[in-house]
Formats: C-alpha cells, structure tokens, sequence
C-alpha cells in the first residue's frame, strides 16, 4: 500500500476488540463487544437475525466505524483513517449477499477485484485460475455471472474475497440458500481454507456449520453472552453426559446413582442410563461399580454431549 | 483524502465493460445523440431554407444620375430628385433617385436612393439602400438594409439557437440513463459493500463513478458535433450564401457549457441516487436537472439575456459553479457508512 505506519500499530497477528459497540439512530446492534481471535483460528459468530453479526464484521472490515470502543486487526485500528485502507486489504469479505456484476464474466469479476486489491498482473491471472479450478468454474470462467445458479455464485463471491490472498477471512452466511450438495463444496473449501492457516471469522446461522468449521464460538445478541469451543459450551451449559448401556437393570438403578458424588441427574430409557456427571473420569468407574454390586450387567460405557442446537438455545433463552 | 488515478481508472474500465453488455446503456449513448445530431437539424432547418429563394440581395443597383449637390442645407415641403444632400435637415418632402449623407429626414417619402448614416423619423423608405441609418418610425420595404439579417436568415439563426438546447440536452439527459444504472444498479446487485471492501477510497470511487458516465457522455457530444455542422451547413448554405457553424456562441456552448451541463446531471443523478432504490424514480428524477437548463436557454432564445459567446461563457461559469457545490454535497452523500447503512 506503501502507507506510513500508523501510531496505533501493535505487533499482534490477531483480530481483538474492546467494548466494541455500534448504535444506529439510538437502536444497538453491537453492545459492548470483547473478542480476541488468535492467528488461524476459525471464529464463529452465532447469533439470531438482528444479533449483531454483520455489523460486527463490517465494523472488522473497517467499512462503518464503532460508535465507541475500539477494534483492532493485525494491531490496525479500525476506527484509524490511516489504518482503515490497510485493514481492507489484509481483509477478505463475503458479504451476505455474492453481489457480483451480472453482466461482466466470472473472469471479468475476479480480475476487477484483483486490481482494485493491486495485486500484480502475472500474480493475479495465475490466482484467478487457481481459485476458478479449484471451485469447479474454469470451464465457465467466460460466461456472464447472470447465468450462473446460486451456488456458482456464491462460489465466485468465495474465489472474489480471496483473490488478493487475505490474512484474514469474514464469512458472512457463506451456506446460505444453497442447497445441500453447494453448501457441502463451499464448507469443504472453507476447511481446506482452514488448513492454510488463515484467520477465519464465520457468521452463521447453521450450527453444523459452526460446529464442523469453528475452533471457537462465541453467541451474539448484541451482547457476547458465551464464548468458547463448541465441546466447552456444551459441558459448560449442560455439563458432561455419561450413558450406560445394560445387559439386565436391577430395580433402583437410576436413584441409586444420583448418590453417586458429582453425578447430577439421571435418566432411564430402556436399557440405556444417560447420566449428567461433573468429571466422567472420576464418575464414571463409581457408576459401573455401583451397577455391577446391584446385580447389574454393563454392556458398554459411552460418554457424550449435548449438540450445540442444544447449547446454541439454552444461551438464546437464558439471555448467557 | 486520498485520491488514486490509477484505482479510478480501475473502475471507470470495469463501468465501460458493464456499459458495452448493456444494450440499453449503448442505445442511449449511440442512438440519441445521433437523433439529436441530424434528424432533429433537417427536421427544423430543411423547411426553413427551402423557403428562401437564395442568399441574401446585395445592394440594390440603383444607377442614380445626380446633377446637383447640397450641403448643410434646411429643406422643407420640397420635391427633390437626382440630387446629392450631404449634411442637411429635410423636412415634408419628396425625394427619388437622391443619395442621402448624414442627413436628418422627417415626415418624408424616400424611394430609389443611396441613404447612408443620418436619421430618418416618420417617413417611407422604398427601393433603397441604407447603411448605418437611425430609423425611427420610419417603413422600410423592398430595400437593402446594410448589415442586416434577411428574414431567412433571422428565422434560420433562430432555428440554431434553439438547437443548441437540444445540443446542451444531450450530456444533460444521458447520465440520467446511465447513472441510474451504474449507481442504482450497485445497490440492486448488492455490488456495493463487497466494492467498497477493497481498500479505495470514497472520493476514488466517486470520482470513478462519475467520470465513467462523463467522459463517453461528452465524447459523444463533441463526436456528433462534426456530422452537425456539415448537416446543418449543407442545409442551410444555399439559403445565407454562407456556412454559420460553427461560430463562437456553439462552439462556447458545446465545448464548454455542455461539459459542465454534464457534471451537474452527473452529480444530481449521484444524489438522487441515494436517496431511491429503483432505477426508474432515479431516471425520472435525475430527468428533472434539465428544467433549469431549458429554462434558461428559453429566456435567451427569447432575447431576454442576449444568447452571445459571452454569456454561454458566463453561464459555463455559473454552472460549474454549481457543479462544485454538488460536488461537495455528493462527496458527503456518497460516504460508504452512508452507503452501507442508508442505502438499501
């Protein structure tokens, strides 16, 4: 960019905000946003419509400013006319919407967006070529983008954000409205993405997404109400789940247990005994005692966890 | 704010590959200003010049036989004939086949003479040559008036001037069609936030915006120029014995005013468009920045402000003027916060 560095610039390659928040016309999208997402890790943000999400990425994005508080991306304020150029072109955004000029070719799109992010020519072309074979569009890199089906496009909007080889990646929706087989071949991109060690930030309403992609995810509803990797939201909100699979069930089974110290609830359906446990390592031996000095025969031990629509509901509901 | 020429150019060459795949966009930069180019001149002017017989009359050939002369004489109640009258004062009289020098001439009938400077009130003048005489109540008819317009003439030169409305209308309604499209038309394609994630700045993508629709709508207004003075001279050259384009006031006005014309349509089209969110009200709106235009091009097609080489000039300045401060109002409109959170 051959811009001056800016007084705000920090060492740190990672994406953090402090107090984060965006009013419009007194109504508050984002309140109070603290986040810090580490270099290659895949942040999802989950939240209702309305939540927040896309303010905050286009806050990141350094495309509308924080009404107070402030984000920093690579060290770069956003908020920072000087850093806000910078910002742009270590970002790579896929907004809601592919929102690609119809009537200019898949070729065309990419090589605009190419030169506006000044990337060299003989870099750009080889890029551009990459990104269209690797997403199954060479064949049609010279038709006009108002022939393409959704998912073509979207995947176009994906090959656009990365054209310039962004440090950082904001997904916004990236599944959204495709259909099942389209969606599969963005998410694989993006965890082929993922393995390239970019720093992804992913807004999303599929939580199989989320779960699949994300190393950590925080719940938006303009606040931050839980943050966290997918597996320590479920044991944080639901705790751990043990489940008891039985040969023969002696009579008093499932009281008998809940004695059993750290053991939290139980639940008998058929032969199966799901059990919430503080730590399954320490419980789990004392459960399959207990059941065997009952009269009890154990067929298996399994430990598992509530799914994240679960967990995703349970911090919706109870507002964190 | 930082201000990159070659971002702009970026984006001015992505507006023209959209321009070239949009048939509607060519029609309009192509097919109106061809209309308005040679269609609208022989529709106007083949009329008019086919009246005319031929050029303008010469001085008529009087042959006059003057026996006599006088100088600085009062004459009154006379009949006079083949006389030379320099510097005198007549009055009631009758006087043929005379040359007149800077004479005063009052309640008279003149007929088959050489009238030059002097003043005439009241009188009758026939089958005479005047040059440089005061005429004050006085009729002229089936003379040669120096350094006057004939009738064909005056109504042809009427005739141009309100052409070159038409002219000044063609980078003043263009960019209605073509910045709907390439404003509005980011909005619909939701083009604009992925846009206006590269690192450009506001004013880089104004700029780029705006000298996209500038310069294809000037270039074809110079372009169609050329085919409209030869149209507009090979019509109208039998009847004034003389070719009139292109002369100051059209070429003041198609090389300077109408570049101007342009930018203010340009930057009320750029306004306007954030304010809608169809192509349609952003076409039928922006149309609207033509009205003060006609209006004034009316007034001086009326004679109320003479339409003179200088006063297009004037006009350029005034308008520019105005473009500077639209200018200033769509650098604050066309913000990308703005844009992102308003324009929807």
């Amino acid at each position: 960019m051959g811009l001056p560095p800016s007084p705000s610039v920090k060492a740190n390659e990672m994406i953090e905000t402090v107090d984060l928040t965006r009013r419009f016309d007194g109504l508050v999208a984002v309140e109070g946003l603290n986040l810090r997402i580490e270099d290659g890790e895949v942040f999802g943000l989950l939240g209702p419509n309305g939540a927040g999400k896309t303010t905050t990425i286009r806050m990141l994005s350094a495309l509308i400013s924080p009404t107070s508080g402030s984000a920093f991306i690579d060290g770069l304020d956003v908020s920072h006319r000087q850093d806000q150029l910078r910002i742009r072109s270590m970002v790579g955004l896929l907004p809601e919407s592919p929102g690609l000029y119809e009537s200019l070719s898949a070729w065309q799109n990419l090589e605009f967006y190419g030169k506006m992010y000044g990337v060299p020519t003989s870099e750009r072309q080889a890029r551009i070529k990459q990104l269209l074979t690797t997403l199954e569009l060479w064949d049609r890199r010279d038709d006009a983008v108002s022939g393409f089906s959704k998912g073509m496009k979207q995947k176009v909007s994906i090959a656009r954000a990365l054209v310039h080889e962004p440090r950082y990646l904001f997904l916004d929706e990236p599944t959204s409205g495709l259909d099942p087989q389209a969606a599969l071949t963005v998410r694989q991109y993006i965890m082929e993405l993922r393995g390239e060690g970019r720093t992804i930030l992913l807004n999303t309403h599929n939580l199989d997404d989320a779960h699949r992609l994300c190393d950590r995810i925080g719940v938006l509803r303009s606040r931050l109400l839980a943050i966290g990797s997918p597996d320590e939201l479920a044991d944080r909100f639901f705790g751990r789940t043990t489940m008891v699979r039985m040969v023969s069930i002696p009579k008093g089974v499932p009281e008998a247990v809940l004695k059993v110290p750290g053991v939290l609830s139980s639940e008998l359906n058929g032969n199966e005994l799901t059990l919430r446990v503080e730590d399954p390592s320490v419980q789990n031996p004392l459960i399959v005692d207990l059941i065997i000095s009952m009269g009890g025969k154990v067929e298996y031990v399994e430990q598992g966890r509530r799914g994240l629509e679960d967990v995703y509901l349970k911090i919706i509901e109870g507002g964190g | 704010m930082i201000l990159r020429w070659d971002r702009v150019g970026i984006i001015v060459q992505k507006e023209f590959s959209e321009f070239r795949r949009n048939k509607y966009i060519l029609y309009s930069l192509v097919l109106m200003p061809i209309i308005f180019a040679t269609v609208l001149p022989a529709i106007y002017l083949i009329p008019v010049s086919s009246m005319s017989e031929g050029p303008a009359n010469g001085p008529l050939d009087l042959d006059l036989n003057l026996s006599s002369s006088m100088q600085g004489e009062y004459l009154s109640d006379v009949v006079l004939s083949n006389i030379s009258l320099v510097d005198c004062t007549v009055q009631n009289a009758i006087i043929s086949n005379c040359r007149l020098e800077n004479c005063t001439v009052e309640g008279s009938l003149v007929e088959g003479s050489d009238i030059i400077g002097g003043g005439f009130t009241d009188s009758f003048v026939q089958q005479s040559n005047l040059d440089g005489t005061d005429l004050v109540g006085t009729t002229v008819q089936d003379s040669f008036l120096a350094g006057q317009p004939s009738d064909t003439e005056t109504a042809i030169l009427l005739l141009l001037n309100i052409l070159l409305i038409f002219f000044i209308l063609i980078p003043t309604v263009i960019p209605t069609v073509v910045a709907s499209y390439t404003i509005v038309g980011e909005k619909i394609n939701r083009s604009l936030e992925p846009l206006l994630a590269t690192p450009t700045t506001d004013l880089e993508l104004l700029v780029g915006k705006a000298a996209s629709i500038f310069i294809p709508c000037v270039l074809v207004t110079w372009a169609v120029f050329l085919p409209f003075v030869i149209i507009v001279n090979t019509i109208t050259e039998p009847a004034l014995g003389y070719s009139p384009m292109p002369d100051a006031i059209w070429i003041a006005g198609v090389f300077l005013l109408s570049p101007m014309v342009c930018g203010m349509s340009i930057l009320s089209n750029v306004i306007i468009s954030s304010r809608v969110t169809d192509v349609r009200s952003a076409q039928q709106l922006g149309s609207l920045v033509v009205l003060p235009i006609v209006a004034l091009f009316l007034i001086m097609a009326m004679g109320l402000i003479p339409l003179t080489a200088l006063n297009i000039v004037f006009l350029a300045l005034v308008v520019l003027i105005i473009d500077l401060a639209m200018l200033n109002l769509a650098r604050r409109t066309f913000r990308r916060e703005e844009i992102l959170v308003n324009w929807k």
